[in-house]
Parts: structure tokens; C-alpha cells; sequence
């Protein structure tokens, strides 16, 4: 049994997955074993997200049973709100459908602040020091104008922004997507020498 | 009361409960609408999870050997509960990294690398096209440049550092693009929800919420 | 004023401003913009007797944004089918977030009334929520029905008439991709490749999918509010993103305005330091 329990096996696992699909694309060889193993994928991934879900309403559980006072009353609101909807999802379809369009729509809408935090970043932040915040602030009012409603109305605006986005942004844009084509590359290199051991709950080798 | 007017209603009431934040921050009235969201979200996904590896379990009864393999290491993920069994259920989580980084080397190559090298002209149709086509060039070279930190600025007597530094021209005018991009993005939402607190009924909810931050205000000044 | 005050007052401003093109008249003329014409007619070019494969990665907080794109792509999509130029719509979800995803989805089908218009199996189909995410897109690649199996209702895809012939992704004549975040995983897993790509999403992502689109990898890109504004415009019906493009250019005045007080204090503030 000990040497089922030797790290190296699942960094063997790691690099001969790695391996299959990659020669699969490149070769043709190993193509079914390389499509039924993305599928096993989608199916492991099913069982962390339970698992994910059996953590989280321990953890809420756990307040509730020592009386953390006040996250003990939330996380009964939690429990309660995901045992009723459950039961609706299983016994009473009706009950979902109502819960889903009163409830849960409004609620995750409204739960996120739409760009509020926005109107404070900028009051309190956005002061234009010297030319790289000029630079930033000018482009900024020039794109969100040219794409807004009145953008197409008034032509050289809607022109320079396109431009803005076009070529300038584009370019940029360009450079950071190679290199950061550059890094998976690299990343999948650490994984193979052992260096990324993330999925194993251990930081970086080096 | 029609259905649409008391849906209009409980939109209201859960505008109020979280927008409450926009007013007095981290308040009971936002942790309940948030806990309430935690709530519904885990038991759809949870729902959802659970019925789809059924479905792809169920294929077993028919003699389906993959289907077997899949649940076998789906359910290897949960000896993690054990000490002793805890090294045994990295193993599926070793192939759902080896899948993951394996794709994604996969498609890094084609489009993120050489489509963005290959595709990209020298030239256009006209003066102005050609003129954007070598500044994308230039630019998209020197940001490279500036993003290797393995050669120092002031190498080459200090050509690198200025090649860098018209990249980082070029970067800054991107990063205002997305910031103004993110202008456009940012208030779509609240548009959306804002009707609802001032068109009927909406517009009771919010008159009561407003009688209570008035009387809020009033308090807090007697202070 | 208690400076606690401020940020309360800025929110309650902007809170007025939103909901003002609702409660009056106040609206901007919609002209239509090249970009829309390109993805109008992306979708009306298809090939005869198309299959398209609509991916739905967004959640119900993205309704107002990323939602009405797709009911209008949905509704553009209805329309085509009916006058017979294509054969129908596969609708999906991969979201990341997991199966909280779906109720979005579920609310652009019952939207844009889909189940009403076109004939379930033979002309539209909906495959729920596939697990897997990145891994899931690149087994779509391999093998479509291995991958997702049964349909959201639990019929078999072999038993479902529009998915005839459709072995892997590309067997689709387009793909639709309604995105939230992750624009890099799908334009690298499903771009490029035989079927049409077609991108709706918020403008922030536009500016990142610039070079997949410059190079060709993506064929036309929907953003939120004012391009689909013109779109529903094209469409001949008017939506709510009409409402919501007048909205988003009160609040860019707003903004700006905010930015010019933010630095004026800065300024000043300096100026009494300096003396």
C-alpha cells in the first residue's frame, strides 16, 4: 500500500495525460484514449464540485452547531434558503419556477453593485498627475464616447476611437497574448521537470 | 395584484436589501440577500452536478466500461477524507491537470502564437493601412522587449530600455481602452434594476426605503 | 458634510440618473454601426440548411448586458429558420461557475420564445449545462455526443433529429459564443476552425479579442447595449437596450464629470500646500 501513497505516481499520471493528449493532436495516436480521457475529465470535475458544495454547508453547519454569533443567523438563512430550493428542485417543480423568478433573479442581479464601486475608484483615484494618467484618461473618455449612442453621430469621434481599438489597443493586445501563449508553454514545461505541484495541495518547487 | 406587478414587487424589496451595502456597508440587510444568493446558487449547482453524474454513471447497467473507469475516478476524489487514502486521490486530480494544461498548450500554439505572428501583414491596401500595419508591428515587438526582464534596460547602451518604453506607450493607450471600456460595462445592471425601484409598485418599496434612511440620517446627526 | 456622506450622495445621483430614460421620453437616435452589419449579415450568409451551435457562458447577473444580444440572436436565428434558409439551434451552457449558469439560459430561451416558434428535436435543442469547462470545449472537438449525452431533458442526442451528422463541433456551421469572462479558453479551444465564430459580449472584452479578430479568428463581435440597440433596430423590434444605451451615455457624462472634479481637488488641494 505504501507505494500507492508515493507523490511521483500522480506526477507519473500527470505527465503521461499530458502526453496522450498532446500526441493525439499532433499525431493522430492515442485518439480515442485522448477523447475518453477529456470526457473522464467533465466526470471527476461532477465530483469536486460536490465535494465543493459538501465543504461549504459543513463549514456553515459547523457555525450553526458552536453559536458563532451573529454569522450563526446568515448561515441558517444559507441552509434553510438551499434545503427549501432543493426540495422544490426534487418535490415541487412550481415552487422552483416561482422561487427562480422572484427570488433568485432579483437577487443575483441586484447582488453584484453594477459599477458603483466604480463612481468611488474614481473620485477618490482618478486625478490626472502627469502624462501616462493624461494618456490613460484621455483614451478612455475617447472609446467609452465613440462606442457609447452618440459615437456614430458624430463621425471623427467614432473614427479615432475605432483606430484607438484597432490599432494601438490591438498591438498591445497582440503582445500580451503571445506571451501569455509564451507562459502556458512554459507552465506545462514546469509541470513536466515536477516544479508545479499545485494540483498535489503543494506550493511551487522553485 | 397581477404576477408581473408582484414579481415587481420582490425586485424592489431585494434592489432595497442589496443596494442597502451602497448606504451603510456590510449590514444585515445585505448579508441576509447574500447569504440568500450563496443559498440558491449552491442548490442548483449542486442539483445539476448530482443529475449529471448519474447520467453519465447510468451507462454501467448497459455494461459501458468507460462509464465505469469515469465513476471509479470520480469517486477516488472522495478517499481524500482519509489520511491514509489522501495520496490515492490526487490521482484523478493529477489527470484533470495533465487534461487541463495539455489543451491549453494545445490551443496556445495555433491561435495565441502563430496566428498572431503569421496572419499579421507588413503591408495594406493603402498609405494609411500600411502606415497602422508597421506601427502594429513596431509596437507589438517593443512591448515583447519590455515584458523580458532577462536583459537589463540599460543594455546595449540603453537601446533596450527605449525600445521598452514604446511599448509601454503603446500599453498605456490599451490600458485606457479597457478603462473605457469598463465604462461602458459598469452600469448596465443598475440601469436595468433601477426602473423597478421607480415605476409601480415599485415605487412604494422605495418610498419606504427612503423614510428609513431619512430617519437613519436624522439619528445619526442627533448623535 | 460627513465625508460618509459623499460616496452615499455620488450613488444616489447616479441612481436618479440610470432610472431617468425609463420614467421620461429621453432617447438617443440608434445608428447602425458597421460592426453590427457585419454580424447581421454573418448570421444571414450562413450556408443553407445550417445547424448553429449557441454557447451561453453567463449568468443571470449578466441578463441586462450579454442576455439581450443573445435573445435578439436567438430571435434573428428564429426568423432564418422559418423562412427556411436554417435547418435550427443547439443551445448549451459550459459556464465555469457551474449550473448556476442555467437559469440564464433558461430565461434567453423563454425570452425570445423559442419553444413557442420552433419545433423541439427537429429544430432547436437544449443541452443544459455541460461540466468539464475547457476540458469539456476540447472533448466537444473529439466527439459532441460523447461528451454531452443527453439533452437537459434527458433524451439521448442520437434520439434528437437536429443533432444528425454532428459528430464533433465542427460539424456546425457557426458557433456563438455569449461570454462572461475566460475569452482566451474559448477563442483558443474553438476558434479558428471550420465553423463561422461569432463573439457577444461586454465592449471590455472587445478590446482583448481585438487580435483574434483582426487576425480573422473571430468573425464578428456583439457587444452589449448600444451595438445591440442597432442590432434589434436591424431586427425591426425594440428592445430594452434602446432604454439602456441612453442610460450609458448619461452615466459616461457622469464619469467624466466625476474624473474632472476628482482632479480639480487634487490640483487645488496642491496648490493650498504649495502656499
Amino acid at each position: 500500500m505504501s507505494i500507492l501513497k508515493r507523490r511521483e505516481i500522480s506526477h507519473v499520471i500527470y505527465i503521461l495525460t499530458a502526453v496522450i493528449i498532446l500526441l493525439a493532436e499532433y499525431t493522430n495516436l492515442g485518439a480515442l484514449t485522448s477523447s475518453k480521457l477529456m470526457i473522464a475529465v467533465t466526470m471527476i470535475v461532477n465530483f469536486t464540485i460536490v465535494l465543493g458544495f459538501y465543504n461549504l454547508v459543513y463549514r456553515h453547519v459547523n457555525i450553526i452547531t458552536r453559536q458563532q454569533k451573529p454569522d450563526m443567523y446568515y448561515s441558517l438563512v444559507l441552509i434553510i434558503t438551499f434545503v427549501v430550493n432543493l426540495a422544490c428542485m426534487y418535490l415541487w417543480e412550481p415552487g422552483f419556477q416561482w422561487i427562480l423568478a422572484k427570488v433568485f433573479m432579483p437577487v443575483m442581479i441586484a447582488i453584484t453593485l453594477g459599477g458603483f464601486t466604480l463612481i468611488t475608484m474614481l473620485y477618490r483615484g482618478a486625478r490626472v498627475r502627469d502624462w501616462v494618467s493624461l494618456v490613460i484618461m484621455v483614451s478612455a473618455i475617447i472609446v467609452a464616447l465613440s462606442k457609447s449612442a452618440i459615437g456614430m453621430l458624430i463621425p471623427p469621434l467614432y473614427i479615432t476611437g475605432d483606430w484607438l481599438l484597432a490599432v494601438p489597443n490591438m498591438s498591445a493586445r497582440r503582445a500580451i497574448t503571445i506571451l501569455a501563449g509564451l507562459g502556458t508553454i512554459i507552465l506545462f514545461i514546469r509541470g513536466l521537470l515536477g516544479l508545479e505541484r499545485s494540483y498535489m495541495g503543494e506550493t511551487s518547487g522553485a | 395584484m397581477t404576477g408581473a406587478e408582484i414579481e415587481a414587487i420582490f425586485y424592489a424589496i431585494f434592489i432595497c436589501m442589496c443596494w442597502s451595502w451602497l448606504y451603510k456597508g456590510d449590514n444585515p440587510l445585505y448579508r441576509i440577500s447574500q447569504n440568500i444568493t450563496l443559498g440558491l446558487a449552491f442548490s442548483i449547482g449542486f442539483k445539476a452536478s448530482l443529475d449529471t453524474i448519474i447520467t453519465k454513471a447510468s451507462p454501467i447497467m448497459t455494461g459501458d466500461i468507460y462509464a465505469l473507469i469515469y465513476t471509479v475516478l470520480g469517486l477516488m476524489t472522495l478517499l481524500r477524507f482519509s489520511r491514509s487514502t489522501l495520496e490515492i486521490s490526487y490521482w484523478p486530480l493529477a489527470i484533470v491537470a495533465g487534461v487541463g494544461t495539455a489543451i491549453g498548450v494545445k490551443g496556445s500554439v495555433g491561435p495565441m502564437i502563430l496566428t498572431q505572428t503569421i496572419g499579421a501583414k507588413w503591408y495594406g491596401t493603402d498609405m494609411l493601412s500600411s502606415i497602422n500595419n508597421i506601427m502594429i508591428w513596431v509596437s507589438v515587438t517593443s512591448l515583447i522587449i519590455y515584458f523580458i526582464f532577462t536583459v537589463k534596460r540599460d543594455a546595449f547602451g540603453g537601446t533596450v530600455g527605449k525600445v521598452a518604453s514604446i511599448g509601454f506607450f503603446f500599453m498605456v493607450i490599451a490600458f485606457g481602452a479597457s478603462v473605457g471600456s469598463g465604462f461602458l460595462g459598469s452600469f448596465t445592471v443598475a440601469t436595468g434594476l433601477a426602473v423597478y425601484l421607480f415605476t409601480y409598485p415599485g415605487y412604494f418599496i422605495t418610498a419606504i426605503a427612503a423614510i428609513v434612511i431619512i430617519w437613519d440620517v436624522y439619528r445619526e446627526s442627533k448623535k | 458634510m460627513k465625508s460618509e456622506y459623499e460616496d452615499s450622495i455620488l450613488y444616489l445621483i447616479a441612481i436618479i440618473l440610470l432610472a431617468l430614460p425609463s420614467i421620461t421620453p429621453l432617447s438617443v437616435p440608434i445608428e447602425v454601426s458597421p460592426e453590427t452589419i457585419e454580424y447581421y449579415d454573418a448570421i444571414e450568409n450562413l450556408p443553407q440548411d445550417a445547424v448553429i451551435y449557441l454557447e451561453l457562458y453567463s449568468g443571470v447577473r449578466d441578463w441586462f448586458d450579454t442576455g439581450q444580444p443573445s435573445v435578439a440572436t436567438v430571435k434573428h436565428i428564429i426568423r432564418l429558420v422559418h423562412e427556411g434558409k436554417i435547418k435550427g439551434i443547439v443551445i448549451g451552457t459550459l459556464g465555469v461557475e457551474g449550473p448556476v449558469v442555467l437559469p440564464e439560459a433558461l430565461k434567453v430561451i423563454s425570452e425570445s420564445n423559442i419553444a413557442q416558434e420552433l419545433e423541439y428535436g427537429t429544430e432547436w435543442c437544449f443541452i443544459g449545462w455541460v461540466p468539464g469547462f475547457e476540458a469539456a470545449m476540447a472533448s466537444m472537438l473529439e466527439d459532441f455526443k460523447g461528451t454531452v449525452v443527453k439533452d437537459n431533458y434527458g433524451t439521448s442526442l442520437d434520439d434528437i433529429p437536429i443533432l444528425d451528422g454532428i459528430v464533433d463541433l465542427e460539424d456546425f456551421d457557426c458557433v456563438i459564443v455569449t461570454l462572461y469572462g475566460s475569452l482566451e479558453i474559448y477563442v483558443r479551444q474553438w476558434s479558428g476552425r471550420d465553423p463561422v465564430f461569432l463573439l457577444i459580449c461586454w465592449m471590455g472584452h472587445k478590446t482583448g479579442a481585438m487580435p483574434y479578430y483582426k487576425s480573422g479568428q473571430i468573425t464578428a463581435i456583439m457587444t452589449h447595449v448600444k451595438q445591440t440597440a442597432e442590432y434589434e433596430k436591424l431586427l425591426g423590434y425594440k428592445g430594452m437596450s434602446a432604454a439602456l444605451a441612453t442610460s450609458q451615455l448619461i452615466m459616461q457624462f457622469f464619469l467624466i464629470a466625476i474624473i474632472i472634479i476628482a482632479t480639480a481637488r487634487y490640483w487645488i488641494g496642491r496648490r493650498k500646500e504649495a502656499e
